[in-house]
């Protein structure tokens, strides 16, 4: 289990700046789609009780829908818990000396990777649409020297605020690390 | 031709293994690789309660069925479907 207090190759004086995860407004999005999802088998039965009034009588139809109703449920269930997994566990964290990407991808893949801060060599956040612009949600982009791939932290909140603190631990880092050659 | 009610009943049980395995795949995730905090083990613990209770009302109601009931699927529908 990961802990706030002992990180992956944790180095000395090393401390947690922020640890980052999706905008609170994804996992919103996540609870109404499963509510919605929910409503369905009601809706049906509703539907299905007004136009087949004798459906859910008898000895027969009645404990097939109950069947039907319970896998629907527990699978439903299960999605969403493994949706909230998905979201609960892609977490971004910034330490004075370097950034952290932990991203859960699906249930059997999951990519750690981390570059020093002294590495970084250009930073963007990003805000598109309705919804990030309102709740202030977006990513930001972290470009590190010879590398192709880019760090990415997805729908993020505050995006530009993240953007200022990596540039400053960034700079500040540089200058040490300056000092470290130098000596 | 007839068939046994609880036939149907087997078939869920086979997908009540599958989704108990997949449901212990997501808590061996949610515990192996979340951020040891008290938010992470409530979260678990709500996942596990409502998974519970979701289980409990499905045996409430599936405990009332008489399963040794047949099932017509054509010739003379003694037990109507619906």
């Amino acid at each position: 289990m990961l802990s706030k207090y002992r990180l992956p190759n944790q180095q000395e004086g090393e401390e947690i700046i922020k640890i980052i995860r999706r905008d609170f407004f994804i996992l919103v999005k996540k609870i109404v789609l499963f509510l919605l999802l929910n409503l369905l088998p009601l809706i049906f039965f509703y539907l299905a009780s007004l136009n087949f009034p004798t459906m859910l009588v008898g000895d027969i139809s009645p404990p097939l829908l109950i069947l039907g109703a319970s896998i629907y449920y527990l699978f439903m269930w299960l999605l969403f818990f493994f949706s909230f997994v998905d979201y609960y566990l892609d977490v971004w964290i910034v330490t004075n000396k370097r950034i952290i990407d932990i991203e859960q991808r699906g249930l059997f893949s999951r990519v750690i990777s981390e570059q020093k801060l002294y590495r970084v060599q250009d930073v963007t956040s990003e805000t598109h649409g309705f919804f990030p612009t309102i709740f202030a949600y977006g990513s930001v982009l972290i470009q590190t020297a010879g590398e192709k791939e880019r760090f990415h932290f997805k729908q993020i909140p505050d995006p530009d605020k993240v953007r200022d603190v990596i540039i400053k631990l960034a700079e500040k880092n540089k200058k040490e690390e300056k000092i470290k050659d130098d000596v | 031709m007839a068939i046994q009610l609880a036939l149907f009943l087997y078939i869920y049980y086979g997908f009540l293994v599958i989704w108990a395995l997949l449901f212990l795949a997501v808590i061996y995730h949610m515990l192996k690789f979340g951020l040891k905090s008290f938010a992470t083990f409530l979260l678990t613990f709500i996942f596990i309660a409502v998974a519970i209770l979701l289980l409990n009302v499905s045996y409430i109601y599936l405990s009332q069925v008489d399963w040794s009931k047949m099932i017509v699927i054509w010739g003379n529908f003694s037990s109507p479907l619906f």
